[in-house]
This record gives C-alpha cells, sequence and structure tokens, in this order.
C-alpha cells in the first residue's frame, strides 16, 4: 500500500458516508436516465420590460404540463439577475413573493402564476421563472424547467443631487439661526 | 394638598388660551425655541447630507434613509416637546415663580392645558423643519407623502404622549432635575426596544411588547408606510398604543396632575 491510498483510507475509516455533515447524490439527470427532456414548459407573457427606478410590474408565467403523465407537487421560482457589471441584486427586495406552488396539471394542461417585480436597482437584467420538482414520485419525470429570461431595462432617475443638498443642509440652520438672531435683537430693542 | 375646583368648560378654554399664550410668546420670542429649532436643523442637516451623497444606495434603501430621516425627526421632535414639558412645572417652583402663578386668576387645569400645548408646539415645529430634508430625500422615489403623513400621524401621537408625561412628571417632581431625569429616562427606556435586533423582535411576545410600547409601535407603522410602502390603514392597529398613551396621558396631566400641583411638588423626590 503506497503512503497516499494508506492516507486515503484512514480519511474514509474515519468519515464513513452518512456520519458528516452533507451527504451529495449523483445529479438528477444521471439518475433519471440521461437527458430527457423535462416534462413542463415555462413561458413568460412578455419578452421585453422597460421601466424606470421605483416603479412596480406584474409579469404572467404559463406553466404548461408537455409530458404524458399527470404532474404534481411542483415549485415555480422567479430570479433576477443583473446583466450590468457591478450592479448588486438582491432578489428579495425585487419581489415579495418568488417561489409558488404550482397546482396539479393533466398531460397538455396549463397553470398561470403571476408575479410582482419591483424595479429597485437601476441596469440591465434578465428575470426567468423555473419550476423544480418537490421530490414527489408523482413528478419524478418532471425535471428542472427553466422558462426563457424576460429583459429588464431599469433607467435610474439620478435626482440625488449633492450640490442641492448642500444648499439645504447649510441654508435652513442658517435662516432660522437668522430668524433666531432678530428675535431677540428685536426683543432688546423692545426693552429699551 | 390645595384643593381645586372643577372649572366650568368655557373658563378652562379661555383659562388655556391665556396661559398657551403667553408661554408661547415666551418660548419663541426669548426663550429656547428657535435655537433648539437650530440645533434640530442642523442635525437633520448631517444626516440628509450623508444620504444623499451616498449614490450607491438602492431604490428600497433610499426609502430607508427616508424613513431614518422621520424616525430621528419624531424622536428628537418629541425628546425637545418633553424636555420642555419637564420643565414646566417644575421649573416654575424651582425658579420661585409658580407660587404667583397658582395665584393668578387661572384654573390650574388650564395652566396645565396652556403650558402642554406651548411645549407641542415644538414638535409642530420641528414637523415643519423636518419638511424641506424629507422632501429633499424623498422626491426621487415618490415617497413624501408617506413620510409626511406618517410622521405628522404617529410621530404626532408619540410627541402628545411624551410631552404630556412631561407635565404629569413636572406636577409631582420637587425639582426641575428629578422632572427632567426621570421624564430622559421613561423617554430612552421605552426608545431601547426599537435598538433590538430584528431577531429579537419574532415570537408574539416581542410583538406584544412592541405593540404595547408607543414608541415601537409608532416606529413599526412609519417603516411599513414608508419603506414597504402600505396604505394608511393597512397597519393601523399598531397606532392603538400610541392614540391610548397620547388621550390618557392628556387627561392624566390636564385633569389629575394639576389636583397635585402643589409649591413643593408631591409625589416625586
Amino acid at each position: 500500500m503506497t503512503r497516499r491510498r494508506g492516507v486515503a483510507l484512514a480519511l474514509a475509516l474515519a468519515c464513513p458516508a452518512g456520519a458528516g455533515a452533507a451527504s451529495i447524490a449523483p445529479p438528477a439527470a444521471a439518475a433519471t436516465g440521461g437527458d430527457a427532456p423535462p416534462a413542463v414548459r415555462v413561458a413568460l407573457d412578455h419578452a421585453r420590460v422597460s421601466t424606470r427606478l421605483g416603479a412596480g410590474f406584474g409579469l404572467g408565467s404559463t406553466i404548461t404540463n408537455v409530458g404524458r403523465r399527470p404532474l404534481a407537487g411542483l415549485v415555480a421560482h422567479l430570479n433576477v439577475v443583473s446583466l450590468t457589471n457591478g450592479v448588486y441584486v438582491d432578489p428579495e427586495d425585487w419581489s415579495p413573493q418568488r417561489t409558488k406552488n404550482v397546482p396539479a396539471l393533466a398531460p397538455g394542461r396549463s397553470a398561470r402564476i403571476g408575479w410582482r417585480v419591483n424595479a429597485v436597482n437601476g441596469g440591465r437584467f434578465a428575470v426567468y421563472v423555473v419550476t423544480v420538482p418537490n421530490g414527489s414520485p408523482r413528478n419524478a419525470s418532471a425535471g428542472l424547467a427553466i422558462g426563457p429570461p424576460l429583459g429588464l431595462r431599469v433607467t435610474e432617475r439620478r435626482v440625488f443631487n449633492s450640490g442641492g443638498v448642500v444648499f439645504l443642509a447649510v441654508g435652513l440652520p442658517g435662516l432660522l439661526g437668522l430668524a433666531t438672531i432678530g428675535t431677540r435683537a428685536r426683543r432688546r430693542r423692545a426693552q429699551r | 394638598m390645595a384643593t381645586v375646583a372643577a372649572p366650568s368648560r368655557s373658563t378652562a378654554a379661555r383659562d388655556t388660551g391665556v396661559v398657551a399664550g403667553q408661554e408661547l410668546r415666551d418660548l419663541w420670542l426669548a426663550g429656547r425655541g428657535l435655537p433648539l429649532m437650530v440645533a434640530f436643523s442642523l442635525l437633520l442637516s448631517v444626516i440628509t447630507y450623508l444620504g444623499a451623497t451616498n449614490r450607491s444606495l438602492n431604490f428600497l434603501e433610499r426609502r430607508e434613509t427616508v424613513n431614518l430621516t422621520v424616525q430621528v425627526a419624531v424622536a428628537v421632535g418629541a425628546l425637545l416637546a418633553m424636555v420642555v414639558a419637564g420643565d414646566a412645572i417644575s421649573g416654575e417652583r424651582e425658579r420661585g415663580t409658580l407660587e404667583s402663578l397658582l395665584l393668578a386668576p387661572v384654573s390650574r387645569r388650564g395652566l396645565a392645558a396652556g403650558k402642554l400645548l406651548a411645549a407641542l408646539s415644538l414638535w409642530l415645529a420641528a414637523l415643519v423643519v423636518a419638511g424641506p430634508y424629507l422632501w429633499f430625500l424623498a422626491r426621487g422615489v415618490g415617497a413624501f407623502t408617506d413620510a409626511m403623513g406618517a410622521a405628522a400621524l404617529a410621530g404626532t401621537l408619540v410627541a402628545v404622549t411624551f410631552t404630556a408625561l412631561g407635565i404629569v412628571i413636572s406636577s409631582l417632581a420637587r425639582s426641575n432635575r428629578l422632572s427632567l431625569s426621570v421624564s430622559l429616562f421613561t423617554l430612552l427606556a421605552l426608545y431601547t426596544p426599537t435598538q433590538l435586533p430584528a431577531g429579537a423582535k419574532q415570537g408574539w411576545a416581542a410583538e406584544l411588547l412592541l405593540r404595547v410600547n408607543p414608541v415601537t409601535a409608532a416606529e413599526h407603522y412609519i417603516g411599513k408606510v414608508v419603506i414597504n410602502q402600505h396604505g394608511w390603514t393597512q397597519d393601523a392597529a399598531w397606532l392603538l398604543s400610541p392614540l391610548v398613551g397620547a388621550v390618557a396621558l392628556t387627561f392624566a396631566a390636564v385633569v389629575v396632575a394639576p389636583r397635585f400641583m402643589s409649591l413643593r411638588g408631591s409625589a416625586l423626590g
């Protein structure tokens, strides 16, 4: 036994499968027999949306069972990805509810799932919906189905004028200070 | 303990008007009103400058900046009104002018109510001063109406609560120092839960405490309206404790505390 094999054997004995914090299974595609197309199709109402920062819009998605068996227990999930370099996306800010359960679908039937999206950052983004089987035997053939991305352009209104804020931040206390001095001077004159 | 004859409603209203007019003149023409507003506006200037010059804030963070400014305006505005109210009776007692006030032909209820109204004028002035700052911060995200409305509604209830509490404590305390320290301690104690981490605010017991405390309840309401863009009535139940606090303490300040108003102070100290 070489030294490397000895170390590997010692590690295997020290950390038997299932005793660690995580267990890893082979990918689902391998388990279900390769590159079979998913039995679900996801479509969106729009291909492109342009909006302004802070505005919200509704987005509809249609989940269709294109397989031959009824499906139940699918979960639809909305995600947002920034296509503009350096723009950070926190998807929770973009939609109040990004995960929804899809009702049971007979072969050839569709379900419509609506989403609310808020434009939180300025830039270009892709919004897409993915369906994930919840692990039940009734949707084992569904696989992971990803819809086409929606191209979203958010125009940013640069209204935070840092030049104007100096005028406000100095002007208002200055005005109140002048009012204080004026009131006191007037009172002193009246007392004389 | 002095006995107080219950004045008629019209006499009490007239007395309140006379006392409030005199107190307002003293506060705004000769007293601390305008210098306090200068200090208040300087504080809001610093917050507004920091918020406005940070261009990396996203839409929600801008609303959070507006919310922070509203919270500071409410907290400091209520504090200013409470400090003036805390000095209202005990200050007169300490300066030796309470005797002449008690001998003046005004009812004690009118005296307390007039001083309460004059102290509340500081909160109204703070709200007016906060307006331009909120407009500047909120104009890009369309939150100005939400911010001003929430500040006017929830902030006024908090300010009335603390100002009336200040009058009650001031009526009872034997010294001005005691009155101001008890008032400030109460205000700080009620503001402390606003600094708890989000995790500590989970669960029914925590929510109950947040709802019962008028400060945390008002803060929650303002946050929901300004940040989450909730409607005015959606979280109106959160305004119950500020409303109860404002009504109960105003009653205590105007009806109960004058019975204990004396030259030496009664219960505290």
